[in-house]
């Protein structure tokens, strides 16, 4: 038996044409989590539905279907478009990508759908993009079940000290006091190990061996706390966050990310 | 039964938009059957468009010349340049409106998770005619999508920085329609948009 799934909260991530008037999208939803669906005629829907199709747009969606391609039986807006600047539309597409690349197709993730949308809105409201990112990024590796605890994350699961600095190894998420001597012995190998062959070729900056991301007891805090209110907390967990996103996302750079840095750049 | 040039037709002609592998093998049997006139026409035209057919160097159209028929035409203003994302859009400007200005052609638009940026659509191209000083004027016309939009931003900013006037194409209500059947989308931004009646 085909499942009808009827008027399910919504967010449209991509869209793609398929033959001469229709449509397949891939949309992230609350109960289903991520679903691609086939939306028949769309391109030629008259103006008040075809507009419906867009991203960063609360819609209700109804399908039908078994496989791995859901067929679409309706589509309702569900609020009005979020209107955002060029920057916060960037970092949008970015949390768009991040959903599309990691959430496995029709497993229910509803709380991520909330944050989503929350993370939609406070982009629009010119809310620090900084802020909203990281904390999405870490709202995103929590609900994969990857979020390394970062408080407890040195050797003994001691609390982290605030006043000492660190360096924190993302694949063995573990936090490491500088100028700890046994430090090398104690860290795994990545994946495949690095004496493995071709493992030079596992991370696109080549970096093969867990070599950490110095960082300070106290941005470690401020992210298990997912407190990214201070700025140099937030400009020391960066090339941190970048490093674990990294983790799940292997060598395959984020396209997004492309357009952001034209747009930073300008 | 089949020879290899018979798959190799019907595995080419696959590579058209919408065509499946039953699609093709009609296709196929149909040119070899019924008209291989038709055939060895398609081929030779086919091949004459691969070989003659480049995009114009100043408006990215396909053109079989350099400049295109467009840029190259005098009746036309040089300074005052169109932006919009397909030939189709060319010809419907210029089958219905009394634009005189030349055109250029983003052949899409930036579509961040599919990885077109603004190089993909020749903005690198046009940035530098807007650095020579040939554009005076910029009328925006691309597809009023998230995306479509997003593309004629960031061209508006490309222009603003160099201190070009940019156009928008107004949007509202169709011509011919009734109020109480226009989407909210549109109703609101012929709203927000709306013009002094002058008179």
């Amino acid at each position: 038996m085909s499942e009808a799934i009827e008027l399910q909260p919504t967010w449209l991530l991509h869209c793609q044409s398929y033959r001469d008037t229709s449509l397949i999208i891939d949309v992230f939803t609350i109960g289903h989590g991520r679903v691609a669906v086939m939306a028949r005629s769309a391109r030629a829907a008259r103006p008040a539905i075809r507009e419906l199709y867009q991203p960063f747009r609360p819609l209700l969606l109804s399908w039908v279907g078994r496989g791995d391609l859901k067929t679409l039986t309706g589509i309702e807006a569900a609020g009005q478009p979020l209107i955002l600047a060029p920057k916060p539309q960037a970092c949008a597409y970015y949390l768009s990508e991040l959903v599309l690349r990691l959430c496995s197709k029709g497993q229910a993730q509803a709380e991520l759908f909330a944050l989503y949308g929350l993370a939609l809105s406070q982009l629009a409201e010119d809310v620090e993009i900084e802020i909203v990112l990281r904390r999405f990024e870490l709202q995103l590796l929590e609900s994969l079940g990857v979020l390394p605890d970062f408080a407890h994350a040195t050797r003994d699961e001691q609390t982290v000290d605030p006043d000492l600095r660190y360096r924190f190894h993302p694949a063995n998420a573990l936090a490491v006091p500088l100028h700890d001597a046994e430090l090398p012995s104690l860290l795994k190998p990545l994946k495949g190990g690095a004496e493995a062959e071709g493992a030079e070729r596992w991370h696109a900056d080549g970096v093969t061996t867990d070599e950490g991301v110095e960082i300070s007891g106290r941005s470690l805090l401020a992210l298990a706390a997912m407190d990214l209110d201070e700025l140099q907390v937030r400009n020391e967990v960066r090339p941190l966050m970048k490093r674990l996103l990294r983790l799940q996302l292997g060598d395959r750079p984020l396209n997004s990310r492309r357009l952001f840095e034209t747009l930073a750049r300008s | 039964m089949a020879s290899g040039s018979v798959e190799d037709l019907v595995e080419t002609l696959r590579c058209l938009p919408g065509v499946g592998p039953k699609s093709a093998q009609r296709m196929a049997l149909h040119l070899l059957q019924r008209d291989r006139a038709g055939a060895t026409r398609l081929g030779e035209a086919l091949l004459r468009a691969m070989e003659q057919v480049v995009h114009c160097e100043r408006c990215r159209i396909f053109t079989e010349r350099q400049p295109c028929r467009w840029c190259s035409d005098e009746n036309r203003h040089a300074g005052e340049v169109c932006v919009v994302e397909s030939p189709a859009d060319v010809l419907a400007i210029d089958r219905s409106t009394d634009y005189r200005g030349r055109f250029f052609l983003l052949l899409g638009h930036l579509s961040p998770l599919d990885g077109v940026g603004p190089a993909d659509l020749g903005l690198d191209l046009f940035e530098n005619q807007l650095d020579a000083g040939e554009i005076e004027e910029v009328t925006l016309a691309t597809n009023q999508t998230v995306e479509g939009l997003a593309t004629a931003r960031y061209i508006a900013d490309l222009c603003a920085r160099r201190q070009v006037p940019v156009l928008q194409i107004a949007r509202g209500v169709p011509v011919g329609s009734e109020l109480e059947f226009a989407d909210g989308g549109t109703l609101s931004v012929a709203f927000a948009e709306r013009s002094r009646v002058v008179g």
